[in-house]
């Protein structure tokens, strides 16, 4: 029996730990994969410390579920000794009942209903900037105080009512009757209910997703974010640390402090404070490292560009991990504009364009800054949502090479500076394939059946249908996306998924043998597995721009140029240029001596091997509706 | 006395009551007004041609892309597509929107499709909530039975996981369940074949298993260690052996946390849309992951209001099932109850 009870428990703590250690055991990995063990290295916690980002949304993180755990206590608290005191049973049975609903809801319900209402609220009442930490600060709230409520409501039923009244005969009055007698009985639950709080929110994810804007980030949204280039060791570094400290602080509670206490309660306030403690550690060794911030400065610019905005905020809204941040002695481009113009740079990021487009329409915050893809750019353009640039403040704009210029989503060069270009391809693994692909239809060959990868978006995994078929990307008719969608369904029984990010991660590590993706982030890959190579189909791909814009809503207009002529600068843009692995549309970069993918077969083919390209369209919403339908079809067979 | 007192009470409820209205109530209400209505953009476009005839349309917004083509649009009906613009004079050309009842969200997610979606999140979080309660009930049992100081520790060591992101924990799993991951290159070591773990309805599972175990564990050890010892030993005194004394004492009692933790359980499993999404290698589509998609995708062109209506449902079939549940149960203590 003693054997079956050992059994039950070290395998459910097996279970709950397997990952947690393997999570550990990577962060020290010297390799890039969470997968091949390659040897001991401690550098992802270096890398930790000079990601300002990263530490900033942990910092964010902790603020977020201290305040909301406090606040959800008191509030859950005066609720509780509320409804207990009640004597209407119906009322009483009304407010449980509300009080289960947010822990009832899934979370996702939670999330987006809480979002229709700031949005609906933040739309009717014209809401100024700046109210992403209180809306996440209410939903956090919002789905704490049940938990506390339902904590402390039990402790309540069970104190001796009789000891009130004592105390209250031998001269209290109900108040100090309350905070003498009561409270300390009603402790442990409360205590409980904060502490539950703040786990919740410290780890949640889904109902922050909906309701968080993109000025305060908290760290489970900075982890989801980081979805176009592979998820770094680094993140697991640093869960690795939060998860030694608890336990550290979990050790020494039990066998350290546990020897001199027999009582239960003052055990559990222990327990608390030492939680408590270890929340204090975090938040000061957060700050700490924040203090330590390296200098990134560009000489010669100086004298280019005045200070004239010192002190305003610049928001800048772009894509996740696109632009070149500082880590692995890059320049961190950010750093570098702040310290030269003294401009703050709140920098935001984005996971797809219409991710960005949702927020410009739904958020009543102002942008700055945006980078949206060409067919992007023609949506906000039409529908009056973006601003035309003062060109004679962009005076690097003439390093922009010709071909770039008056493309077809700003024909007339009036709203937007290109920032990054890109084709998609078709990676595949030289030792998993037996032949070298050269046909988009490989995606269908089943011969690698079980080995085959797609995109897990709509647009992109249509458009290679479609060019297999032989449409343009930018049809709409509706019958060529049904013949489109059909031939999807046909490719369901070959693939091992639909990916975006985990693509790094299946490539890297010969998970799988073919897998489209962007050329840029192939360099990236091909540095971890010399066996991939990459091919442009012969049926056509599709190349995309990704552009500076300055949206109307922006309120920082002359230091927006500023900051586009910036990012033009030869220097900033060659360190973007390493960093996101895209080619550049800047002459400057091109024939930079330093640049490392100067010439690059696959970023810049020679005339003789250049694919045949399309670009992506803006299309009418009835058709943006009608393959976002076929979508739904094709993938939930 | 007793009028203060009820004066008191009120004030101690009021704020967490209007609180619940305007963040609870209110946004419900909000997901219910999404699911019915539309917002409908359109172009008005008046013009005349040059022998004075007026002519005014009203053209869907949903089928151009700018005002440009709504105009075009606007003189294709009038048969005057090959007009040019001299001879053309646009009175009145401008975007509105109007919001209008609708039943075509709400019947777009009665689709085949959809309706498949939400029976595989039904089925799937089914399992894993039998699964859950499988692995934690021994378990919160054996820790019940423990010494309270083994109780205090293993209590945090089983938060603990919480703490860490659901997403880190379940990237980790990833890792350990991939292809070329650590099972496989283990079996491999030992010469056995690979096996296909992630991309399967197993690893979907799995990962709602192993994220939302923590809230089975909980509530059963919670009743459980409520149990006194000495109900235990009267049993076995009374000659009860082990199976008798599970069935006639401890199970009936440990019924409430056995319905909190499946509910706590159920719930997130059923919507969730990161765990399905990573473990299934995007290829397992649960109802969760079809509202982000489309609120993510075509946010303002509809996504949201089929997201909103899908919510709708899902909440809709959790409050059904809920109060199934709570039939089984007469506890009014502090369990979830409605």
């Amino acid at each position: 029996m003693k054997i079956v009870k050992r059994l039950i428990t070290f395998l459910v703590y097996a279970f709950l730990y397997a990952p947690l250690i393997i999570m550990v055991l990577f962060s020290f990995n010297s390799g890039r994969s969470t997968m091949v063990f390659e040897g001991f290295s401690l550098k992802w916690y270096e890398t930790l410390f000079s990601n300002n980002v990263l530490m900033e949304c942990l910092q964010n993180s902790l603020i977020l579920a201290v305040t909301s755990s406090v606040i959800a206590t008191i509030l859950g608290t005066l609720a509780a000794v509320g409804v207990y005191r009640l004597k209407n049973k119906y009322i009483s049975g009304t407010i449980m009942t509300v009080n289960n609903i947010p822990m009832m809801n899934p979370d996702i319900v939670t999330g987006v209903s809480l979002m229709l209402l700031f949005v609906f609220v933040g739309t009717f009442l014209g809401l100024a900037e700046k109210t992403n930490f209180w809306t996440l600060l209410i939903a956090h709230i919002t789905f704490n105080i049940p938990y506390v409520l339902l904590n402390v409501l039990p402790k309540l039923k069970q104190t001796d009512k009789n000891l009130v009244e004592a105390a209250m005969d031998l001269g209290c009055t109900p108040n100090q009757a309350f905070f003498k007698v009561v409270l300390p009985q009603i402790n442990p639950g409360i205590m409980s209910g904060l502490l539950m709080a703040f786990t919740l929110s410290f780890d949640d994810f889904v109902i922050s997703y909906y309701t968080s804007g993109t000025d305060f980030r908290t760290l489970p949204l900075y982890v989801y974010d980081i979805v176009k280039k592979p998820v770094k060791p680094n993140i697991y570094a640093l869960y690795s640390i939060i998860f030694i400290l608890i336990l550290l602080v979990l050790i020494i509670n039990n066998f350290v402090l546990n020897g001199t206490s027999k009582k239960e309660s003052s055990g559990r306030a222990k327990k608390v404070v030492s939680a408590i403690l270890a929340v204090v550690i975090l938040v000061v060794g957060v700050f700490a490292f924040k203090g330590c911030e390296t200098t990134h400065s560009i000489d010669g610019l100086q004298a280019e560009y005045s200070r004239e905005f010192e002190g305003t905020t610049l928001n800048v809204y772009n894509w996740g991990e696109y632009i070149s941040d500082g880590s692995d002695e890059s320049l961190d481009v950010i750093a570098a504009f702040e310290q030269l113009t003294g401009i703050n740079v709140n920098y935001i990021t984005y996971e797809s364009n219409e991710v960005m487009y949702s927020k410009l329409k739904s958020n009543s915050d102002s942008y700055d800054i945006i980078i949206p893809s060409d067919y992007m750019i023609q949506r906000l353009k039409n529908e009056g949502m973006l601003q035309k640039l003062d060109f004679s403040q962009i005076s690097n704009y003439k390093n922009i090479d010709e071909q770039y210029k008056n493309l077809y989503f700003d024909e007339n060069n009036e709203y937007s500076v290109p920032y990054s270009v890109g084709m998609v391809g078709l990676i595949y693994n030289t030792t998993m394939v037996e032949e070298v692909p050269t046909s988009w239809t490989a995606l269908w060959d089943e011969r690698y059946s079980g080995d085959i990868l797609t995109f897990n978006n709509s647009r992109d995994a249509f458009a290679i249908a479609q060019k297999v078929l032989g449409q343009s990307f930018n049809t709409e008719n509706k019958a060529d996306w049904d013949a489109a969608a059909e031939l999807l369904k046909k490719q369901t029984p070959v693939l091992q998924g639909r990916v975006m990010d985990q693509v790094f991660e299946k490539m890297e590590g010969g998970n799988a043998a073919l897998a489209p993706y962007y050329v840029g982030d192939f360099l990236i890959m091909q540095e971890e597995n010399e066996d991939l190579d990459f091919v442009f189909p012969e049926e056509g791909v599709n190349v995309f721009v990704d552009s500076i814009c300055v949206p109307s809503c922006a309120k920082n207009y002359d230091a927006a140029m500023m900051f586009i002529n910036f990012m033009l600068e030869p220097e900033v843009a060659l360190a973007n240029a390493e960093y996101i692995g895209y080619a550049s549309p800047n002459t400057e970069v091109v024939n930079h001596p330093d640049y490392s993918y100067k010439d690059n077969e696959y970023l810049y083919p020679a005339e003789e091997d250049m694919p045949n390209v399309e670009y992506f369209y803006d299309l009418t919403p009835e058709i943006r509706n009608y393959y976002e339908k076929l979508w739904v079809e094709i993938t939930s067979k | 006395m007793n009028k203060g007192r009820s004066v008191k009470t009120t004030l101690l409820n009021a704020p967490y009551v209007v609180w619940s209205v305007i963040f609870i109530i209110i946004p419900l209400l909000m997901v219910a007004y999404y699911t019915f209505t539309a917002n409908v953009e359109y172009y008005d476009i008046s013009f005349s041609t040059a022998d004075g005839t007026s002519y005014s349309y009203e053209i869907d917004g949903a089928t151009v892309n700018n005002i440009e083509e709504a105009k075009e649009k606007a003189l294709e009906q009038a048969g005057l597509s090959g007009e040019t613009a001299a001879n053309v004079t646009f009175s009145e050309a401008a975007s509105q929107s109007r919001t209008e009842f609708t039943l075509e969200y709400f019947r777009e997610i009665f689709s085949k499709d959809i309706g498949r979606a939400f029976g595989r999140s039904f089925l799937y979080s089914i399992i894993a909530t039998a699964l859950s309660l499988v692995l934690a009930y021994p378990f919160a049992y054996v820790l019940s039975r423990s010494s309270v100081k083994s109780q205090k520790m293993q209590m945090m060591l089983i938060m603990l996981p919480m703490w860490m992101s659901m997403l880190v924990r379940t990237y980790s799993w990833m890792n350990i369940l991939e292809k070329n991951g650590l099972i496989n290159n283990f079996l491999e070591l030992i010469g056995l074949e690979p096996v296909e773990m992630l991309g399967t309805p197993a690893a979907v599972i799995l990962g709602m298993v192993y994220n939302y175990l923590p809230y089975m564990i909980l509530p059963i050890y919670t009743v459980m260690s409520k149990i006194e010892p000495s109900l235990h030993e009267a049993a076995e005194d009374l000659g009860c052996n082990w199976l008798q004394k599970f069935r006639r004492l401890i199970l009936p009692l440990s019924v409430p946390g056995i319905i909190s933790g499946v509910i706590m359980v159920f719930v997130p499993s059923i919507s969730t849309f990161y765990i399905s999404q990573k473990m299934s290698n995007g290829k397992i589509v649960l109802i969760g992951d079809l509202i982000e998609a489309r609120i993510k995708n075509n946010y303002a062109d509809g996504g949201v209001n089929v997201g909103a209506a899908m919510s709708l449902v899902l909440m809709v079939i959790i409050f059904i099932c809920t109060i199934i549940m709570n039939k089984f149960s007469d506890d009014d203590g502090g369990n979830i109850a409605i």
